[in-house]
């Protein structure tokens, strides 16, 4: 499978830019997500690649093989590519047998090996035997399934889908990611996967692209976005986190040794560019807090006091007051742990302390 | 796999083209025939004056109808709400009886022709021999004229009252029972609820609803000359016509006129929006809503009769009168075994020379223009819904303009469009009175088709393209099977109005191009009521048979299986 790549794309609605000289590549075979908020660009960005649209600016290439530029394109049909849609898009006029058949009728496929091609694709996504049923009558659930047999039995290169488990509940949408990630594992499909759900990414990407208004923050495997983010709003997009305004002192590799306003000095991984005396902010997540004996004064240890303990079930949350500082750092510890009322002294892993610049957010 | 085809060239001018054309096509539509009226005002191009506008005040004939015009829709606008509310609220939030048969007779009134009603209230009220009337007086009772201006308020009140009425019902049905129950617990009475909870969400609606039905007075012009010429009196739209054979002809001061009345419609119009614009505010989720329920008590009985007998006076009595009318020897008479005939059939089918050809005039224009309208309301719908382009939404507000001009107004633009070159060769023409009815009707099939088309997510025909199916393909087998029942029921609503326009129809037809509304109008004007009541009767018939087929047509199109998701 090649790599589809973007080199400088741009796209905007009536001179508002929402797509702003993009580079991007997404590496062929594997499951891709690109995560980003409301109105990043998510859904333009996986349109130009289908060839609904066309770039303003840039090119955007399958392998060697130019997909669109501004002046040409390459229309969907030819592009080889599925989709799934967030409302899936089932034609309700067609039952389940014709709205998965379509696609082999266009590219026409011999008669006699249509019945065994959609009886195949709808194997895969578990709807064997509901050839016959009215699309509209399917649940929520199976319609998605119809979607992507429709999507995949014409044996496409990429497949795109954009916030496909959107609309299902959690239970099944939980099901459905395991079932994606197999799926993908099995065909060797170039899946490109759209999505505002950081845990949809996470569990189920090889790489995740993290979008916002317009351009890719960061590019990496999960691992690689959660321990070395680049900026406050990977790190923010990733989950909850504790914030502490301060100023570089001191560097030592990628180690940056900051004091943060409360006064105290603290240790952590710093993100590219940061340099003495910059502005930086530092992030710290709640589960990364432990407990300790080391006196305060040392880096990375604050002391404070327990205001009031959270049972959350899997976890305990606790609100911890450290004085000089307006808001709670907000501790999670496992059950077992023995947290109580009172005075407290916590630390973090300088591995999992991030600094990153301030200018940021 | 990577494509094998090389990359098609875009052609950015050509994929420009079809939305402009669409633009200068609607703007010539809508724009010259307006343009005329206003150069016509102005007595240009020939000189430029503003003689017209002077000369109106001090102009009693021209004056006069204008004044009668505004008191018409006036009294009609406040007839309406004194219909429409109470029989609103009767069928939507009681527990009376014969809910469904009122509500469906207050909408059937909307179905009659509105000089078909006119004409049938004659033979009901006519001074002399209105059955009605006839019937008071042998009972020792007073006699009602209806050749005047309470006779055409009471005719046009109970033609249009159908629109507030469904505007205050729906707006009714959407209110949630907890708003009510909310004030309730507040220890509110039922009069302070009704003051300070109900009017108010209604409030909207019924402005709406009165405004409505006020431009409609005005504007159209089939009660107002059947009922109002005979009585002696004018209004602006019966006053235009009636100058068109008059000598010297009057272009300047008639074209004032017109745009006095497209003033009033405008206005109007407007106002409306507003009105009904500030019901945003009302629940408008559909789902979820419980709606609220009065219990009438011992008025349960009182209402009810009130309500059964209002639907009779509005669809029985009419329809009842000219099927008799219809079938008798002697319309003055009711049908009875000893005076049955056909006689009237086939004096008006056979015996009359301009029946024949004014109905397949009339159907001819109607079909066509249905198809005109709907082709264009397809194009409209496409750019509005499918593409990206800049002014991809002028095309809907161009096809919303004719709106405001009313039917007689115009025909009379058309006709002073015709009179001068390029387009003499269409005066006279059906092609001309097919340009009428395309224009006048566009707004009925673009709002259709609108509503049709946003319900059709665009991404069912991007789904078709990612599989394999080329524009056309994709068009062909996912777009048009799924908006066809919408073109459908856009060319019947299209073709119902169209089979039986007057008011502006009356303006530019010509030996030859009579429609089937010229026709009977003109056997109305000859006394031969026998047949009239029969060619109404087989208009009504066959415009109920089209109405139940539209409806068919789009309740399957919006029962639950058959939408998108
Ligand atoms: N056809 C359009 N015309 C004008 N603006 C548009 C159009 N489509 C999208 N936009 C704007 O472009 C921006 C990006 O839209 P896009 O749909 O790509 O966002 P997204 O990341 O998919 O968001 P979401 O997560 O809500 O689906 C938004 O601000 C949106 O309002
Ligand atoms: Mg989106």
């Amino acid at each position: 499978m090649s790599d589809v790549t973007f080199e400088a794309v741009s796209k905007g609605y009536g001179g508002n830019l929402v797509v702003k000289d993009l580079d991007f590549t997404i590496p062929g075979g594997q499951f891709t997500s690109i995560l980003g908020p409301s109105g990043c660009g998510k859904t333009t960005l996986l349109r130009m690649l289908a060839g609904f649209m066309t770039p303003d600016t840039g090119e955007i290439r399958n392998g060697t093989a130019v997909l669109s530029t501004p002046g040409t394109m390459v229309p969907p049909e030819k592009r080889g590519m599925g989709m799934v849609f967030q409302q899936y898009a089932i034609w309700p006029h067609m039952n389940v047998f014709e709205n998965v058949s379509f696609g082999l009728e266009m590219a026409q496929v011999p008669r006699h090996e249509i019945g065994s091609r959609v009886a195949e694709a709808l194997e895969t996504v578990g709807l064997g035997g509901y050839e016959s049923r009215g699309s509209a009558d399917l649940s929520g659930g199976q319609q998605q399934r119809l979607a992507l047999a429709r999507a995949l039995v014409t044996r496409p290169s990429v497949l795109l889908l954009d916030e496909p488990l959107s609309n299902l509940d959690a239970r099944l949408r939980e099901r459905m990611r395991f079932e994606l990630r197999e799926l993908q594992q099995r065909t060797g499909i170039t899946f490109v996967y759209v999505t505002h759900d950081q845990v949809e990414a996470m569990s189920m990407s090889d790489t995740i692209a993290i979008m916002r208004s317009g351009v890719i923050e960061q590019h990496g495997a999960p691992e690689e976005l959660y321990n070395r983010p680049v900026s406050a709003f990977v790190i923010d997009f990733l989950g909850l986190n504790n914030w502490f305004d301060g100023t570089v002192v001191g560097m030592d590799g990628d180690r940056a040794r900051v004091k943060v306003t409360s006064g105290a000095t603290v240790t952590g991984t710093a993100a590219p560019g940061i340099a003495v005396d910059a502005n930086v902010r530092v992030a710290v997540r709640p589960e990364d807090f432990v407990p300790t004996d080391r006196p305060a004064g040392q880096d990375n240890v604050l002391a404070g006091e327990v205001t009031q303990s959270l049972f959350m079930g899997s976890y305990l949350h606790h609100s911890v007051k450290v004085p000089g500082r307006e808001d709670n750092v907000v501790v999670q510890t496992g059950r077992g742990a023995r947290v109580q009322q009172g005075p407290i002294n916590i630390w973090a892993d300088p591995h999992l302390t991030h600094v990153v610049p301030a200018s940021d957010l | 796999m990577t494509p094998l085809v090389a990359p098609r060239r875009r052609t950015t001018a050509g994929s420009k083209l079809p939305l402009w054309g669409l633009i200068a096509g609607l703007s010539l539509l809508v724009g010259y025939p307006s343009l005329w009226l206003l150069l016509t005002a102005f007595e240009l191009p020939e000189q430029f004056s503003v003689r017209a506008f002077t000369d109106f005040v001090g102009d009693d004939s021209l004056v006069r109808p204008t004044l009668n015009t505004v008191v018409l829709g006036v009294l009609t606008a406040i007839g309406t709400v004194l219909v429409g509310v109470p029989l609103a609220w009767y069928t939507a939030v009681t527990d009376g009886p014969f809910r469904r048969f009122v509500h469906l007779a207050v909408l059937a009134t909307y179905i009659t022709p509105p000089y078909l009603t006119a004409i049938a209230f004659t033979l009901l009220l006519s001074p002399e021999a209105g059955i009605l009337n006839v019937l008071s007086r042998r009972m020792g009772g007073p006699s009602f004229d209806v050749y005047s201006m309470a006779g055409l308020v009471l005719v046009v009140t109970l033609h249009v009252c159908s629109f507030c009425y469904l505007l205050v019902h729906d707006a009714l049905k959407r209110i949630d029972a907890p708003l009510i129950e909310a004030a309730r617990t507040l220890q509110a009475g039922p009069w302070q609820v009704l003051r300070r909870i109900l009017l108010p969400l209604v409030a909207p609606a019924v402005t709406g609803g009165a405004l409505l039905a006020g431009i409609l007075a005005m504007t159209e012009f089939g009660p107002q000359a059947v009922l109002g010429t005979p009585g002696g009196l004018t209004f602006l739209p019966t006053r235009i016509v009636s100058s068109l054979g008059g000598y010297p002809p009057r272009w300047a001061d008639m074209a004032v006129l017109a745009l006095i009345l497209v003033v009033f419609a405008a206005v109007g119009l407007v106002a409306q929006r507003r009105a009904l614009g500030k019901q945003s505010f009302i629940t408008v989720t559909g789902r979820g809503v419980r709606p609220i329920r009065f219990s009438l008590g011992r008025a349960r009985w009182p209402a009810a009769i009130a309500a059964v007998g209002f639907a009779t006076v509005a669809t029985v009595l009419p329809f009842g009168v000219l099927v008799s009318g219809a079938f008798a020897r002697d319309w003055t008479t009711l049908v009875s075994p000893g005076n049955f005939t056909l006689e009237n059939f086939r004096a008006a089918f056979v015996e009359d020379e301009v029946t024949g050809s004014a109905v397949l005039n009339s159907a001819g224009l109607a079909a066509a223009a249905a198809t005109i309208c709907v082709v264009i309301a397809l194009a409209v719908a496409y750019f509005g819904h499918r593409t990206t382009q800049r002014f991809r939404d002028l095309p809907d507000y161009l096809a919303a303009v004719p709106l405001g001009l009313p039917a007689t107004v115009l025909a009379f633009g058309l006709l002073l469009a015709v009179t001068n070159p390029p387009f003499q060769f269409l005066y006279g023409t059906l092609g001309l009175l097919l340009v009428l009815y395309v224009v006048r009707f566009l707004p009925l099939a673009t709002r259709t088709m609108n509503s049709g088309a946003s319900q059709l997510s665009g991404e069912l025909e991007l789904a078709a393209r990612i599989t394999g199916a080329s524009w056309w393909q994709a068009t062909r087998r996912i777009s048009l099977p799924l908006i066809w029942p919408t073109v459908v029921a856009a060319w019947l609503l299209v073709l119902m109005p169209a089979s039986n326009e007057l008011g502006g129809t009356v303006v530019l037809y010509a030996s030859g191009t009579e429609t089937i509304s010229i026709a009977i109008i003109r056997l109305n004007d000859l006394g031969q009521f026998g047949p009239v009541a029969a060619l109404a009767v087989a208009v009504i018939s066959a415009l109920l048979l089209i109405s139940g087929l539209a409806q068919w047509i789009t309740t399957r199109r919006a029962s639950p299986d058959r939408r998108t998701r």
